[in-house]
């Protein structure tokens, strides 16, 4: 397990590794995207109370759980990369924050154009609404550290301490709905008695949250491989790799 | 090597600990301006500055809807179960908006007493089911979601 | 069929989200393959330097 660590973070061997892996992962990310979005949009059935708009869940709710998973990634790597300072927990961070953003914005997006047809409303300074967008800023953050300093070393670790600072922010977002008052519904109870969702809506919600999962693995390592080879482009085993190709 | 990694391990820690604290006193100076809402209850007992715009949520009580002749003006009672206020309203209600809703709506209170609202937006639940269970969960005496008083009314 | 895209009169949110959704992803995705292989020009070509 740990010499498993270990290799993977020569430059080398996780770029052989993760290349082993993206066909899979492209995939199954097609296949669970196409099975989901079907199911949210033709099979499931209509909400009782909120007609067809409440079918936006079924992006809106995995973009948002995605928004603070790969947060959370973000900040391990980091931690990583601070403690043990290996290149590739380096990389990680910063591709990361890319798609992080994305993830975030999709998910405040989608959930205005959930709001305005529910609540009344695109936006209102609610704690969750105002605490997902700080999410945004956050990434934003650990971009704009890698593009305002040059050696990506030194870069690296300055949002290294940004993204585990920003840790604090999570936790915060999950409990918003529970300790404040707020427009935002509170968190949806899947494992209970009496789950929030009924199944027929619940099924189509979990395939696209591990639809999203699968998908942010597979652009994760294509541009992890990018970086690499742009970091690497000096060293034999590159030069090797792109006379080969 | 080794004490030099720890030596980090222990920045980091000491650097996540003390924004921790930073953040929650923060938040706790703050959590006042965070609550989007007031509940009816905090209103009548004076806690809310009622001076200025502010934003109370509660439920629709059932029956209390009075619409008036302008076809636009609407008169109906909020409650958090506890306590009740008047509140009016002129203008577009959002489609969500029906007794038993939770709703928050913003405005002023007059002196009479009523809370005059400028916007109202509905406040959906966290329940998500087929308009057949709905239906089935109201016939079996089971308490419907709608009527459930959540904690953070 | 027309009805579906009708989505009970909310077509609007409910496509928005899903094409601003679908296109957010893929683009994403193609911006990475198209440096993956602008990367591997750029490095061919200093070969030849």
């Amino acid at each position: 397990m740990w010499s498993f660590f270990h290799k993977l973070s020569s430059p080398k061997y996780y770029y052989e590794w993760s290349g082993k892996w993206i066909p899979w992962l492209g995939g199954i990310t097609i296949l669970l995207t196409a099975l989901g979005v079907y199911w949210g949009l033709v099979i499931a059935p209509t909400d009782y109370q909120q007609g067809e708009s409440y079918r936006i869940i079924f992006i809106h709710v995995p973009a948002a759980w995605m928004s603070m998973f790969i947060y959370m990634v973000m900040a391990v790597a980091g931690f990583i990369a601070l403690v043990w300072k290996t290149k590739i927990s380096e990389i990680v961070v910063s591709e990361c924050a890319v798609i992080g953003a994305v993830f975030t914005a999709l998910a405040l997006i989608t959930g205005m154009l959930w709001g305005k047809p529910t609540w009344g409303t695109y936006w209102q300074w609610d704690a969750r609404l105002t605490s997902e967008l700080i999410l945004l800023f956050l990434y934003l953050g650990v971009i704009s550290i890698h593009s305002a300093i040059e050696d990506p070393r030194i870069a690296a670790r300055a949002a290294s301490v940004l993204a585990i600072v920003g840790i604090i922010n999570i936790p915060i977002i999950h409990y918003s709905v529970t300790w404040w008052n707020s427009l935002h519904q509170p968190n949806m109870e899947l494992v209970s008695e009496s789950p929030s969702m009924h199944p027929s809506m619940l099924i189509p919600l979990l395939i696209m949250a591990i639809a999203f999962k699968v998908y942010f693995g597979w652009l994760l390592f294509i541009r992890v491989r990018n970086e690499i080879i742009s970091r690497e482009r000096s060293t034999n085993w590159v030069k090797k790799l792109i006379l080969a190709s | 090597m080794r004490t030099k990694r720890k030596q980090r391990l222990i920045f980091i820690v000491i650097l996540l600990v003390g924004f921790s604290c930073a953040a929650a006193l923060g938040l706790y100076a703050m959590r006042q301006n965070i609550m989007l809402f007031h509940t009816p209850s905090e209103v009548n007992s004076g806690e809310v500055a009622t001076d200025k715009l502010f934003r109370i949520g509660g439920l629709v009580v059932e029956g209390s809807v009075v619409k008036g002749n302008d076809g636009l003006t609407t008169e109906f009672n909020l409650t958090d179960t506890m306590d009740t206020v008047e509140v009016r309203f002129t203008g577009l209600l959002p489609d969500l908006y029906r007794e038993r809703q939770g709703i928050v709506a913003q405005g002023k209170l007059n002196d009479a007493g009523v809370f005059v609202a400028q916007e109202v937006l509905a406040k959906h639940d966290e329940n998500y089911m087929p308009p057949e269970v709905a239906a089935a969960l109201k016939g079996s005496g089971a308490p419907h979601p709608d009527s459930i008083p959540k904690s953070s009314y | 069929m027309q009805e579906f895209f009708y989505m009970g009169g909310k077509g609007f949110f409910v496509w928005g989200s899903y094409g601003i959704t679908a296109f957010g992803l893929i683009l994403s995705l193609v911006i990475a393959s198209r440096r993956k292989g602008k990367l591997f020009k750029e490095i061919e070509d200093s070969f030849e330097e």
